[in-house]
C-alpha cells in the first residue's frame, strides 16, 4: 500500500487548503441560511416592502397616512438625514421614502395642493406600487374635501374604503406550497455544497495527481516492485475515499443541523444527489491533475473553477435572475443539473412519478459530465505519456 | 541608478507568472462572472416591466365577455388600462377564465382579472407572490376605491357627484420627486467596487516579492543587494516605483474591461478615477511591503498572511456579500473608516453614485494616511535589519 500512503501523506500537507474551503463552506452556510428569505421583497405573500416616512409635519394627515401605507408594508425609522436614507436605498434596506413637509395638512386644510417629497429607486416596481399607492390615497381624500368635508372627517371616511381591497386568489395550492419552500435551509445548505465539492476535491486530489505525474517520482515507480495495475488501484482507492469522506461529513452535518425536517427519502436523494455531484467534482480533478504540470496552475484551477461552476450554474445566484443567455449556458455547467435536482427533491412537480423522473434525469446529466471530463483528463494524460 | 533598478525590477515582477495572474487574470475572471451572474438581477428583480395580464368574467359565454367593455362598472378599469397600457405599464387581453388559467400556468401572463357576472365585483387569480402581482391588487384595489368613494358621495350627497368625479379623476399630484441618484444607483456595482478595491490590494503581493529581494535571509538575490553600494532607500523607491506601475497597469486595464467591455457604470470622472487608483494601488505596495518586513518567517507563510489580510479586508467591504460593508456601517462604522478595501469601495461610491465630493476627499485623505503610515514603517523597519549569520 506504499502509493495509497504516499497518497495521504500529500493529502496531509494539503490539509490546510482543504480546511480553508470548509471554512467558506461554514462561513456561506450561515449567511445563506440566515437570509433564506431573501431580502427581494415578496410583495403580496408577505407584503413586506421596506420603506421610511420622514414626518417633519407631525400632524394627523401625515400619521393617518402612516397608518395606511404601513398596514401591507414595513416601516422602517430613520433620523431626517438624507445620507443616511440615500445609502440605505442604495443598499435596499429601504425601497421608497416619503417626505411630509412641515406645514402640509394646514396647506391641505386651506385649500393649497401641496407636495410631499420622496426618494426612491429609478423606474422600479416598488417606487411604482408607493407612487400609485399615494396617488390613490390623496385623490380619495381629495375627492371628499372637494364636496365639502372637513379633512378629520375625510380622514375617517377614507379609512374604510383603503381597507376594503380586492380579493385575490392563488391558481393552485401546491404552487403557494412551491414557492414558499424554494430558498429554504436545507436547499441552501445543500446548494452551497456544490461550490464545496469542487473546491475541496480539485485542492485534495489534483495536487496529488501532479506530484505522482512527475518524471523522477514515476521512473522510480517504474522500477519498483508494484505493478502499474497495483499502483492505479491504489491511487484511484485514495481518491474513492477523499470524495466519499467528503459526502460523508457533509451529509452528517445536514443530518444534524437540519434531521427534524428531513423525511427518509428526501435525505436518501439528497444523499445520491452529491454522491453523483461528487463523481463530477473528482472527474474534474482528475482532469486537472492531467492537464497541469505545475502545482501553482492546479492552484489557480481550484480557486477559479469553483466559483465558475458556483457563479454560473445557479448555485450562488438563482438561475430564474440570470439573463437569458446566462440560463442557456449555466444549462453547461454540472452544478446547474445538481441545483436542478435540489429543486425537484426540496419542492416536488406535484407528482411523485414526474419527480422521480425529473431527478433521475438530472443526476443521468451528471453523470454524463463526469464522464465527459474523466475521458478528458484520460485523453490528457496520454498526450503527456507520449510526449 | 534610479532607472537602471526600475527598468530591472519591472522585468522581474512580469516574469513571475504566478504574480500576474492573481493581481492580472484572475481580477478580470471574477469581473467576468460578477458580470455573468449579477447584469440582469435588477432588472429582473427590482425594474418595473409591463405586466401581461387576462381580464374575463365568471360566466364562461361569449357574450359576457365582449360585453366587458360596454358594462359601466367597468368603466373606471378599462380607462385606467388604458392610460397604464400606453405607458407600457400593463398588456390587457380579454379572454375566456379557462384559456386565461392556462395562459396563468404557462406563466405568459401574470394574473386573471375576473369579473364578477352578478355584482361586478373584481377579484384577481395569481399564480404566485411578487411584486407585479401586488401592483395589479393596488390597481383593482384603486377602481374598487373609485367605485365606493364616488358611491358614497352619491348617496350622501348626488348634488356633488359631479364635483367628486372631477376632483377623483383629476390629474393634479400630491407628489414631488427627489432623486436618489444622478448616476448609477445599482447595487450589485458594490461588487465591482469591491473587485477594484481587492485588485488594487493585492498589489502587496509585489511589494511582498520586492522586500524578498532585499532582505538578506529571505533569498540570495536579497544578500547580494544587502552588501551591495547601493543606497537602500534608492532600492526600495526603485521597487516601489516599478511595483506601482505595474498595479497601476493593471488598474487601467481592468477600468477599461469593466468600463468599455462589459459596460459598468463607473462615472466619467477620469481625473478621480486615476486618483483613487494611485492612491489605492499605492497603499496595497506598501502594505506587502510592510508585511514583509514586519512578519518573521518564510516567504510562503509571509504569502498566506498578505492574502488572509486582503482578503478579510476585501470580504468586510462587500467582495463576498455585497451588503456587509452597509452591515458593519450600521453596527462599527469605524471599521469602514479604517478599512483600506472599504475605503476604497467607498471613494467608488462617493464619485459613481453618490457626487459627495467631501467624503470622497475624506477617503483619498485616509487612503493617504494608510499609505504613509505602512511605507514609513516599512522603511523604518529594513533601515535597522543585521544579520548575525545567513
Amino acid at each position: 500500500m506504499q502509493t495509497f500512503k504516499a497518497f495521504y501523506k500529500i493529502l496531509k500537507k494539503n490539509s490546510i487548503s482543504i480546511g480553508v474551503y470548509f471554512g467558506i463552506f461554514i462561513l456561506l452556510a450561515i449567511i445563506t441560511t440566515a437570509t433564506s428569505d431573501g431580502d427581494i421583497p415578496n410583495a403580496f405573500g408577505s407584503s413586506n416592502v421596506n420603506f421610511t416616512i420622514i414626518d417633519q409635519d407631525n400632524s394627523e394627515l401625515s400619521k393617518a397616512l402612516l397608518s395606511y401605507l404601513s398596514k401591507d408594508n414595513s416601516f422602517i425609522e430613520f433620523d431626517d438625514n438624507m445620507d443616511d436614507i440615500r445609502n440605505a436605498m442604495y443598499y435596499r434596506k429601504i425601497y421608497y421614502a416619503l417626505i411630509i413637509p412641515k406645514g402640509f395638512e394646514n396647506d391641505i386644510k386651506t385649500g393649497k395642493k401641496p407636495k410631499t417629497e420622496n426618494i426612491k429607486l429609478q423606474d422600479s416596481s416598488f417606487g411604482f406600487l408607493f407612487d400609485r399607492k399615494i396617488d390613490s390615497y390623496f385623490a380619495t381624500l381629495h375627492t371628499y374635501l372637494s364636496c365639502g368635508d372637513d379633512l378629520n372627517s375625510a380622514i375617517q371616511k377614507i379609512e374604510p374604503i383603503l381597507d376594503d381591497t380586492t380579493k385575490v386568489s392563488l391558481l393552485s395550492e401546491l404552487q403557494t406550497k412551491e414557492t414558499t419552500n424554494d430558498y429554504s435551509a436545507i436547499f441552501n445548505f445543500y446548494n452551497i455544497l456544490a461550490y464545496v465539492f469542487v473546491g475541496i476535491l480539485i485542492t485534495a486530489v489534483s495536487p496529488i495527481l501532479v506530484v505522482f505525474r512527475k518524471k523522477s517520482l514515476k521512473n522510480r515507480i517504474t522500477i519498483s516492485s508494484q505493478t502499474f495495475r497495483s499502483h492505479n488501484i491504489q491511487l484511484a482507492i485514495g481518491v474513492v475515499l477523499c470524495a466519499v469522506i467528503t459526502v460523508g461529513i457533509f451529509n452528517l452535518i445536514a443530518f444534524i443541523l437540519f434531521h427534524k425536517d428531513l423525511t427518509t427519502e428526501s435525505f436518501l436523494l439528497y444523499i445520491i444527489n452529491t454522491m453523483c455531484f461528487a463523481i463530477v467534482s473528482v472527474s474534474l480533478a482528475f482532469m486537472a491533475g492531467n492537464l497541469f504540470k505545475q502545482h501553482a496552475s492546479v492552484l489557480g484551477f481550484s480557486v477559479v473553477t469553483p466559483l465558475a461552476i458556483a457563479f454560473l450554474g445557479g448555485i450562488f445566484v438563482p438561475v430564474s435572475v440570470l439573463g437569458s443567455n446566462m440560463q442557456s449556458v449555466a444549462k453547461l455547467m454540472p452544478s446547474y443539473w445538481y441545483s436542478q435536482t435540489l429543486d425537484v427533491i426540496s419542492t416536488g412537480t406535484g407528482n411523485l412519478t414526474h419527480s422521480l423522473l425529473a431527478i433521475s434525469e438530472n443526476l443521468l446529466i451528471q453523470l454524463l459530465f463526469a464522464l465527459a471530463l474523466f475521458c478528458i483528463g484520460l485523453v490528457a494524460a496520454k498526450k503527456q505519456q507520449e510526449s | 541608478m534610479f532607472w537602471h533598478l526600475y527598468k530591472n525590477r519591472l522585468k522581474i515582477l512580469f516574469k513571475n507568472k504566478t504574480l500576474l495572474f492573481w493581481n492580472m487574470a484572475f481580477p478580470f475572471i471574477l469581473g467576468t462572472l460578477f458580470y455573468m451572474a449579477f447584469s440582469s438581477i435588477t432588472e429582473k428583480t427590482e425594474s418595473i416591466n409591463t405586466i401581461p395580464v387576462a381580464i374575463t368574467t365568471t360566466s364562461t359565454s361569449k357574450v359576457s365577455i365582449d360585453d366587458l367593455h360596454n358594462s359601466e362598472n367597468l368603466a373606471y378599469l378599462f380607462e385606467m388600462i388604458d392610460t397604464l397600457s400606453e405607458e407600457n405599464y400593463i398588456t390587457a387581453k380579454e379572454m375566456d377564465f379557462q384559456k386565461g388559467e392556462d395562459a396563468l400556468e404557462e406563466g405568459t401572463i401574470t394574473g386573471i382579472i375576473t369579473v364578477d357576472e352578478k355584482n361586478g365585483e373584481l377579484s384577481l387569480v395569481v399564480k404566485d407572490s411578487g411584486i407585479d402581482q401586488t401592483i395589479l391588487k393596488e390597481i383593482l384595489d384603486t377602481c374598487k376605491r373609485n367605485t365606493a368613494v364616488l358611491s358614497d358621495i352619491a348617496m350622501s350627497s348626488p348634488e356633488k357627484l359631479e364635483q367628486a368625479t372631477k376632483a377623483l379623476f383629476s390629474e393634479s399630484s400630491f407628489r414631488k420627486e427627489l432623486p436618489l441618484s444622478t448616476q448609477n444607483t445599482d447595487i450589485y456595482a458594490q461588487y465591482f467596487f469591491a473587485l477594484i478595491a481587492m485588485t488594487c490590494l493585492y498589489g502587496a503581493n509585489l511589494g511582498l516579492e520586492n522586500t524578498k529581494q532585499l532582505q538578506a535571509d529571505q533569498s540570495i538575490v536579497g544578500a547580494r543587494r544587502s552588501i551591495s553600494p547601493t543606497s537602500k532607500l534608492l532600492a526600495v523607491l526603485s521597487d516601489f516605483s516599478a511595483a506601482l506601475t505595474i498595479e497601476m497597469g493593471i488598474y487601467f486595464l481592468l477600468l477599461f474591461y469593466l468600463t468599455q467591455i462589459l459596460g459598468i457604470n463607473l462615472g466619467n470622472n477620469l481625473g478621480k478615477l486615476i486618483l483613487i487608483g494611485l492612491c489605492s494601488n499605492m497603499v496595497g505596495v506598501s502594505l506587502g511591503y510592510f508585511l514583509g518586513v514586519f512578519l518573521k518567517g518564510e516567504h510562503r507563510f509571509k504569502e498566506s498572511i498578505v492574502t488572509a489580510v486582503v482578503l478579510t479586508s476585501n470580504f468586510f467591504a462587500g467582495l463576498m456579500v455585497g451588503e456587509m460593508k452597509y452591515i458593519m456601517e450600521c453596527h462599527l462604522p469605524i471599521f469602514n473608516r479604517i478599512n483600506p478595501a472599504a475605503i476604497i469601495s467607498d471613494c467608488y461610491q462617493y464619485t459613481c453614485v453618490f457626487d459627495d465630493a467631501r467624503r470622497f476627499h475624506a477617503c483619498i485623505l485616509s487612503l493617504l494616511v494608510w499609505n504613509i503610515l505602512l511605507f514609513i514603517a516599512a522603511i523604518l523597519i529594513l533601515r535597522r535589519e543585521k544579520y548575525a549569520n545567513l
